[in-house]
């Protein structure tokens, strides 16, 4: 919203250094002030401020009006937010923070000048433009004449004053530099947004102060912080109560798998005992023993007790037999106990004990 | 009324308070979640154990069933008690013996242990024997034969053969 430009000689603008206070004690303070400062019945005075740092020492701009007058620039303004030339070179002040500085704000009807020099209070002046602006210049060198010359000027202007500035306006202060020229269409859109000018209706003060506000936000941060704490806690605790169902059925089928496999040992050892029990059978030793010998040998005599056999036979070269004994698996160890030629034949007369493995 | 002073103290004793009380809480917590932590890493290392035998079930059963048949069929081969006595096993095996053309010389009754063993002496073609035992092996019963002797007669063809033969019985599981 396009603020509203009051006149600047409707008001009084005081400076007041201020001690170290809070907000609230600030406004408090200027009340008790402007008793002094402003000649005007209190109730028919309406005050408004801004505070300025200006390195470790602070001042309050205090413009103070009429009520009346204040109501009038209300209606007239319908709502605009009001401001006078000090908002303009506010946004600046901060990048001239450690120089000496003068302000010039040539408003059409009025010029102001403001000086700020290190930490000292800053001063103001204003006065009624004439019709030239080579005259208002001429005041405002007089001005500045009692400046120090290294003070450095910075001018804000209208569009009327564009041309005479740009063939006047040099320099203001003898010997100093040319001023930086900031055109006011600049200096309102540099004007925070969120400034709602002066003499602002008061905002509902709120329930409470920043400090409490900022301690609330704390404790709800940490309760905030506990309470997502005890999320993930709720959630690895229902995640382990599923986990356990989980292992609880499998465990139970685990335990039927242990019986199980209790029971297969079991059966296992009584079948491992029963085909220990197993006799031999002397059917197949008799005939696991032709299939070695024959046709090279003929058994003569057949001994058999529990599982060891002792066998006499005749037949050629018995040393190649024992290989046999050997690759088969129902033989247990066997021994080729004696050979003895026979007279007038080829043959031998062979002695073979052994065990059989069983089945 | 209470003065700036005091309200500051008052405030930053209030904080205290809630900051210890925070940080019990914060602390019972965190503790409890560490306890958390550590039952779930150890379900979650039991589980796949417990998976693992418990898929083994199937395999499981398959092969006790299949030790079951066996143990049966291997039982099967066992007289039981009182199906038998040494008299009609006797009787069995001289009848074996006379079907198998075999001549018995000699047979007595021999009590080994506790077991009770029909002793035959017998002479008969190797060819005649060899049946014999062919029918002792598929008789279905296991008939033990703990001694066996067998004498060839020259190259006749003819044997002498003595052996002790007995059957095996099968005391009930678990007596």
């Amino acid at each position: 919203m396009k603020p509203f430009m009051m006149d600047r000689l409707d008001f009084d603008l005081k400076v007041v250094e201020l001690p170290k206070l809070g907000e609230r004690e600030v406004e408090g303070l200027l009340k008790y002030r402007i008793a002094g400062l402003y000649p005007g019945h209190p109730e028919q005075t309406a005050f408004d401020y801004r505070i300025l740092q200006r390195g470790k020492t602070q001042f309050a701009f205090l413009f103070i009006t009429r009520r009346s007058a204040l109501e009038s620039y209300r209606a007239l303004a319908g709502g605009r937010p009001l401001f006078l030339p000090y908002l303009l070179i506010q946004p600046y002040l901060k990048e001239f923070e450690r120089e000496n500085i003068a302000f010039l704000v040539l408003s059409p009807l009025y010029l102001e000048i403001f000086v700020f020099h290190g930490s000292e209070p800053p001063a103001a002046f204003v006065a009624k433009r004439s019709k030239r602006l080579a005259t208002d210049l001429a005041t405002v060198r007089r001005l500045a004449a009692r400046e120090n010359p290294a003070t450095r000027w910075v001018v804000v202007f209208g569009s009327g004053d564009a041309e005479g500035l740009a063939a006047q306006g040099e320099s203001l202060a003898a010997g100093g530099s040319p001023p930086r020229q900031i055109r006011m269409e600049e200096a309102l859109g540099r004007l925070s947004p969120r400034d709602r000018g002066l003499f602002a209706p008061a905002r509902r003060a709120p329930l409470l102060s920043r400090g409490w506000r900022r301690q609330i936000l704390a404790i709800a941060l940490l309760f905030l912080a506990l309470l997502a704490l005890k999320k993930l806690t709720d959630r690895e605790e229902a995640y382990l109560r599923s986990l356990m169902r989980q292992a609880g059925l499998l465990q139970s089928q685990s335990a039927t798998a242990i019986a199980l496999q209790a029971e297969v040992e079991t059966l296992s050892q009584q079948k491992a005992v029963l085909l220990k029990k197993r006799p031999v059978d002397p059917y197949r030793l008799l005939s696991e023993l032709h299939d070695i010998l024959s046709p090279a040998a003929r058994i003569q005599s057949f001994i058999l007790e529990r599982s060891f056999f002792q066998l006499e036979a005749v037949g050629f070269n018995p040393l190649p037999l024992m290989d046999s004994f050997r690759e088969r698996d129902y033989f247990g160890e066997a021994r080729l106990l004696q050979t003895v030629p026979l007279r007038g034949s080829a043959q031998e007369l062979f002695k073979i004990t052994g065990s059989v493995r069983g089945e | 009324m209470v003065s700036r002073r005091e309200r500051f103290l008052l405030n930053i004793l209030s904080w205290i308070v809630a900051v210890v009380a925070l940080s019990f809480l914060s602390a019972a917590t965190l503790e409890k979640r560490a306890g958390l932590r550590g039952k779930i890493n150890q379900l979650e290392r039991q589980i796949p154990q417990f998976s693992a035998h418990a898929a083994g079930e199937a395999q499981l059963r398959a092969r006790r069933q299949r030790l079951q048949a066996e143990l049966e069929a291997e039982g099967n081969h066992y007289y039981q008690a009182g199906q038998i006595d040494p008299y009609r096993f006797g009787i069995l095996i001289r009848d074996l013996l006379v079907g198998s053309r075999l001549q018995i010389k000699r047979y007595q009754t021999l009590e080994v242990g506790k077991q009770i063993l029909l002793e035959f002496s017998l002479e008969g073609s190797a060819l005649d024997l060899m049946k014999f035992l062919e029918a002792v092996s598929k008789s279905g019963k296991h008939w033990s034969m703990p001694f066996l002797s067998i004498n060839a007669r020259g190259d006749t063809g003819v044997v002498d053969a003595v052996f002790r033969i007995g059957y095996e019985t099968l005391e009930p599981l678990g007596s």
